[in-house]
């Protein structure tokens, strides 16, 4: 499946968010909320606390449902579509916190995210076969691959649990493409991480965006956007005010005062 | 051994397989999938009915009223209570898990036990009230008429179900479908945007583990031939979920020191005791020792007796150094010449 990587043509969009709008009783969490997000991008969204940003991401990820608008991934309308079939489907997201199976070691944390195994059909662990474990074992390779890429591999067999917070954010990082995903949506993946680890994501970001995969960031920290966003889109109380390059966006007077300086 | 010791051992051991059945269908449930189905017993209890009334024969020739009225030879009845009590969980589990989180779960399960017992024992049609089903047929009777040959030769059935229902409970444990149920009970959520079914997931395991409990009730009153209200109050969930809890849940071998430590333990060590008091304080007291036992546990030991193996896979080719991936990833952001942790404590 990592092939679909290649598959992606860069510059087309693999999200494309129109006119979303999602009420929670009488609050406007997010108002007409359109932008796009295309392969070999990685797309920032930024904005203060309460700008919808995390919203808007949950209705790209199928956690949300938007009152309006709609959700194109790869020029296929999935707006209704449940969560687990996103995933399925390659759009894959990280969560801002607690995103671990806390009792799981690191290296099963990944094995969960593989799509289609066998042994998770009771039909294959009905007979005897070897079907399932010859594939489990490829799984678990591949797995052990991702956690040397990202320097996990001596906490193969700690529980999720026990990790540090930067360490839980790489996880989060690896389990996502143990996944097999041709979109990534990552919630503030730099939280409770130290500037070194901080920048060491960022070359990892660079990468996967290089090797095709559209990345939408949810992120606090402006460090981390200017480092790797080619396209930012700032939000605040629940719309999009302004979309562009960084630099663009810190000319823009209004970006600067409901986020970058305030 | 003297017959009355026969007799005693081979009813011990039946129970003790009927609870073991029991509490690994509450395992795969609540111990690996995370879900709180306190109405656990009414699917056991269902089990039972379904086996009375498939072997009790017309209503009409008797004197207890209940429902169908066949007369079917073993092993349908046995079948046929694991396929309805695995329908009624997918039922309760399809009216409740989509909308439910755990606690609440816990609560509406609750009193679905409590409204299954009072319809049970309200609607005298279904299976005679509160008066229950009464010689419900023995399934081997007609192979021998020694009663201490029959108990053991149940006793071997017992344990035949029991051995099938753990192997079965071992395989999906340790299997990625475990897993997978695993990390629902640790994080839904997460476990959906990976692409989990979560609901489809907990509805299968809302089906086994009634299957599972559906055949305990099976083995259950085919041996004591007699099922009542009275036989699955709600409190019996609790029974089996200490045992549980005690035993090590989302292990293997935790329902099975559980159960046989918590109810059949507690009950037949407590049977040797003195009377002391009111002849009902024994019994009473069983219970307020099953429920601190459960807090003491929660509190301090909350893995149980055998708790939950930690997973590890088995190195299966010599690992790739990380100059390997260096190669293979050049811009993964290590600095070329770095030395890799392992490398450098290898030294």
């Amino acid at each position: 499946m990592s092939g679909q990587l290649m598959a992606v043509d860069r510059g087309l969009p693999v999200i494309q968010v129109t006119g979303v709008s999602c009420v929670f009783g009488g609050l406007r969490a997010v108002d007409d909320v359109s932008f796009s997000a295309p392969a070999g991008r990685i797309t920032g969204l930024i904005g203060p606390n309460g700008a919808g940003k995390s919203t808007t991401l949950g209705v790209v990820a199928g956690s949300v449902r938007p009152a309006a608008g709609s959700v194109l991934y790869k020029g296929r309308d999935i707006t209704s579509w449940p969560s687990y079939r996103r995933a399925r489907q390659g759009l894959v997201r990280t969560f801002q916190m607690r995103g671990e199976f806390d009792h799981l070691t690191l290296l099963e944390n990944l094995l969960v995210a593989a799509p289609g195994q066998l042994g998770e059909k009771a039909r294959w662990l009905a007979v005897p076969g070897k079907r399932w474990r010859s594939q489990e074992r490829a799984l678990v390779e591949k797995a052990r691959e991702l956690l040397e890429r990202f320097e996990l591999s001596e906490r193969e067999d700690a529980y999720a649990s026990e990790l540090s917070g930067g360490q839980r954010r790489l996880m989060e990082l690896a389990r996502a493409l143990m996944a097999d995903p041709s979109a990534l949506l990552l919630d503030e993946p730099m939280a409770g991480v130290n500037p070194t680890l901080g920048r060491r994501l960022g070359e990892h970001l660079l990468e996967l965006a290089r090797s095709g995969l559209a990345i939408i960031l949810v992120e606090h920290e402006l460090r981390l956007i200017e480092q790797v966003c080619d396209h930012v889109v700032a939000m605040a109380q629940g719309r999009v005010i302004a979309e562009g390059t960084m630099a663009a966006l810190r000319e823009q007077a209004e970006v600067v005062d409901a986020y970058i300086v305030g | 051994m003297s017959s009355a010791w026969q007799f005693y051992v081979a009813t011990l051991l039946v129970y003790a397989f009927v609870y073991i059945i029991a509490v690994t269908g509450l395992n795969l449930q609540f111990g690996v999938t995370g879900i709180y189905n306190f109405a656990f017993i009414m699917f056991q209890a269902c089990g039972a009915y379904t086996t009375a009334v498939l072997t009790l024969g017309r209503s009409t020739k008797s004197f207890q009223h209940f429902i169908l009225g066949y007369s079917l030879p073993f092993p349908i009845p046995l079948i046929a209570s694991g396929l309805v009590s695995g329908a009624l969980g997918l039922v309760v589990g399809a009216l409740t898990v989509r909308r439910l989180r755990a606690d609440y779960l816990a609560i509406v399960m609750l009193v679905v036990s409590l409204i299954a017992t009072a319809l049970t024992t309200d609607a005298t049609g279904l299976f005679n009230g509160a008066q229950g089903l009464a010689l419900i047929p023995q399934p081997f009777a007609s192979i021998t008429s020694s009663t201490i040959a029959y108990n053991w030769l149940y006793v071997g059935f017992a344990g035949l179900v029991c051995v099938g229902t753990c192997l079965a409970v071992r395989r999906v444990i340790g299997s990625p479908l475990g897993r997978a149920l695993r990390a629902v009970r640790e994080n839904d959520a997460a476990a959906s945007a990976l692409g989990k079914n979560v609901t489809a997931l907990r509805l299968g395991m809302f089906a086994a583990g009634g299957c599972i409990a559906g055949l305990s009730g099976s083995v259950l009153v085919g041996f004591i031939q007699v099922w009542s209200p009275s036989s699955w109050l709600y409190g019996e969930t609790f029974v089996l979920f200490t045992a549980l809890v005690v035993g090590g849940a989302a292990s293997n071998l935790g329902p099975v020191v559980g159960a046989v430590i918590v109810p059949v333990g507690l009950a037949e060590g407590t049977r040797y005791l003195p009377q002391i008091g009111a002849p009902t304080l024994v019994p009473s007291l069983e219970w307020i020792v099953i429920g601190v036992m459960l807090l003491l546990f929660l509190w301090f030991w909350p893995g149980g007796i055998v708790p939950e193996r930690k997973r590890k896979f088995p190195q299966t080719e010599p690992r790739k150094t990380a100059s390997h991936i260096l190669v293979e990833l050049p811009n993964d952001g290590l600095q070329p010449g770095a030395v890799p942790v392992r490398e450098a404590t290898r030294r």
